[in-house]
């Protein structure tokens, strides 16, 4: 069986429905309901935005940039939830095939996202001895929450978008873009969340060791669960990882 | 030389620009494990890395530019194949995937995954060997049961193998094509322009040589993509590449190429730092063949290419070679089986005095029998034809499957070359 075979030997883009341009995205946006200022995230309200009614300001391209990789792993995770849902994917538990690690090419950090699962599954910093995990999968898909979602997310493919390595995949009723870009220093990654949904809502969860660690852009946080409108969704969530401890945290 | 823009390669492809000819030094050439010719003078590679590239050759295959055609690295990949508009696919055990340089910017940009799953994948097979593509546009791919260590204190699986198999990915198509069998893991495979297939199959208890198979593959219709062989050929061993040729190193990739108008079968063994030869014959109704090392390099090869006919291209730890052309050395240039007698043919005349000396003859026979044994025979008579290019030499009753080895050490030709190669074996099935 295969997967988009008549459109694969054409040479041409596939056809994976994109979610929406910024500009789209941002009129849509403004013509939604504002929410609560008490909801909105971390980051958009340090910026003295409300969510949902400000067009997001994209951040500065970084210099800094994630190297992908395409690899096999031991089977590192441990997380019940996690080994329950690769169960249901892998044939044999003991190795992570063809993962995508991002490597950042300015500092001694490594990404790893999994194309069976089809999230992030581990930050490796390497800066730490020795091959420091800081953060292996946790609980269920992010989007998991959401919605529409049934069954497991299946990979479409990956592309460069402004040079930054994007994944594309869907879950259930969701088609989800989901981008990585790193700042200059390494100290924090940004995962970028674009849904396109037939829902009203959806959400981003965690669980809550990655809660500590991550602050996002748009929504509202209910304990480790972002709260999405439909507009939200399309127009993306950024999520920030901040991965120096000594950092400053929720504050942004 | 120069690094090349890719976006200027590819123009230089469709033969719409002028493509910048290198007037300046490349201090170095990539690693090259894959070559997939895109035409005579232009070829798509992948590195030690797993990244992807394009090199322009000059007239005689010499190194004229090359260029990354993307960042990304495909660390498992093994081999690449082009697909239409350039495209590439590429893959790992999981999956198959196509790029595409979908914005046009000379980069490779957006990787689909083309193919990740197959009718045995739920059972535990991996993709062993592919994508290879063949004259009809066809991507073919082998799986095999995932072979991994047993943990300490694991049970053995004592359950029948799965069994290795090949299937096709069909222009037009919609679903996966079986088109061979086998009972043991495919590691390599290569198809000729004429469909003729050959697979290393895998034994690793057999530590003597390694197994080649050969098969014509069942014809494709491409006006019926999704048809589905009747039944298709289960591969067996036809040939062995002898151990002693290889330093018991194993071999790797396999490529097909046109070479004095005769279609030859190219084996790397980069541990060995050499290419063995192959020229597959039909014997019988069977397939058999010559097997000699064609070339032997300081470092190791990974990869063989044929650009256009007798213009055969090697990658390797040190970028790009031209494989030398051998019709002008002293050399074994074929065997025939007739009756009860062997032909060995030698590409120049040899020094006969060599040959019929039979204190010290410079040319000997062993016979290796693959089942039951053999007795011990008496060096035979050899009889040289009048253009001295052909030694005729009578052989004892043969077992039905044999090695025949050839030594012609220390033999040289009548203007006093050394051989090129001393040592050749023909398999007999």
């Amino acid at each position: 069986m295969l997967h988009s075979t008549s459109q694969g030997q054409d040479g041409n883009k596939a056809s994976y429905s994109r979610a929406g341009s910024s500009t789209t995205a941002a009129t849509d946006a403004a013509t939604t309901d504002t929410p609560a200022a008490t909801e909105s995230t971390e980051e958009s309200a340090a910026a003295g935005e409300t969510a949902g009614t400000t067009e997001e300001q994209p951040p500065a391209l970084p210099s800094n940039r994630l190297i992908v990789r395409r690899t096999s792993l031991t089977n590192f995770m441990s997380d019940q939830t996690v080994l329950t849902d690769q169960g249901k994917v892998l044939t044999d538990m003991r190795i992570l095939p063809s993962t995508f690690a991002m490597i950042s090419e300015n500092t001694d950090q490594t990404f790893y996202w999994d194309p069976h699962l089809c999230r992030l599954i581990a930050i490796r910093n390497s800066d730490k001895t020795p091959d420091f995990i800081e953060l292996t999968a946790e609980g269920g898909h992010p989007l998991g929450l959401s919605p529409g979602v049934m069954g497991n997310p299946k990979f479409f493919g990956m592309r460069y978008v402004e040079g930054d390595p994007e994944f594309l995949y869907t879950y259930g009723q969701l088609s989800v873009e989901e981008r990585f870009t790193i700042s200059d220093d390494g100290r924090r990654i940004h995962q970028t969340f674009k849904v396109l949904t037939r829902a009203s809502q959806g959400s981003c969860s965690f669980t809550t060791n990655w809660r500590e660690t991550v602050t996002a852009n748009n929504g509202r946080w209910k304990g480790n669960v972002i709260s999405l409108r439909k507009d939200e969704l399309k127009k993306g969530v950024r999520v920030t990882y901040h991965l120096d401890p000594s950092a400053p945290r929720k504050t942004y | 030389m120069t690094r090349l823009y890719p976006l200027i390669i590819a123009i230089g492809i469709l033969g719409t620009a002028t493509a910048q000819e290198a007037n300046t030094t490349v201090p170095d050439q990539p690693s090259v494990v894959e070559i997939a010719r895109i035409n005579s003078g232009n070829a798509f590679f992948l590195d030690s890395n797993g990244q992807i590239g394009v090199a322009k050759f000059k007239a005689g295959l010499e190194l004229s530019a090359w260029d990354y055609y993307t960042d990304f690295q495909w660390a498992e990949a093994k081999s690449i194949a082009i697909g239409r508009n350039l495209s590439i696919v590429s893959g790992t055990s999981t999956e198959l995937t196509q790029a595409f340089d979908s914005d046009k910017d000379g980069k490779l940009d957006f990787f689909q995954d083309m193919i990740s799953n197959w009718p045995t994948k739920s059972e535990g097979t991996s993709i062993s060997s592919g994508p290879v593509a063949d004259a009809y546009g066809r991507l073919l791919f082998a799986v095999a049961p995932r072979q991994l260590p047993k943990k300490e204190g694991e049970e053995q699986d004592t359950s029948a193998p799965l069994p290795s198999q090949i299937f096709s990915w069909n222009p037009g198509g919609q679903t996966l094509t079986t088109l061979a069998t086998s009972s043991l893991p495919i590691a390599a495979m290569a198809v000729s322009q004429d469909g003729l297939l050959a697979a290393w199959i895998q034994l690793p208890s057999y530590t003597e040589g390694y197994y080649i198979a050969l098969v014509q593959l069942p014809k494709f219709d491409p006006k019926k993509p999704d048809e589905q062989p009747i039944s298709p050929p289960t591969l067996v061993p036809n040939i062995i590449v002898p151990a002693q040729l290889t330093q018991s190193a194993p071999i790797s990739q396999l490529s097909f190429a046109i070479e004095d108008g005769q279609e030859k079968l190219f084996a790397c063994c980069p541990e060995a730092n050499r290419i063995i030869e192959i020229r597959p014959e039909m014997h019988e109704g069977g397939w058999g063949g010559l097997v000699m090392i064609r070339e032997i390099f300081d470092r190791p090869i990974f990869s063989v290419e044929a650009m256009s006919p007798d213009q055969i291209l090697t990658g390797g730890i040190d970028g790009f070679a031209k494989l030398n052309k051998q019709s002008e050395n002293f050399q074994f240039w074929g065997v025939r089986f007739t009756g009860q007698s062997l032909s060995v043919d030698f590409s120049q005349p040899v020094n006969r005095k060599q040959i019929m000396s039979k204190r010290e003859p410079a040319l000997n026979l062993s016979i290796i029998p693959l089942e039951g044994t053999m007795e011990p025979f008496e060096r035979p008579e050899p009889l040289i034809e009048s253009d001295g290019k052909t030694v005729i030499l009578d052989l004892p009753k043969l077992p039905r499957q044999v090695i025949v080895k050839v030594d012609g050490s220390g033999l040289k030709s009548e203007d006093g070359a050394d051989i090129s190669t001393p040592e050749m074996y023909y398999t007999f099935k």
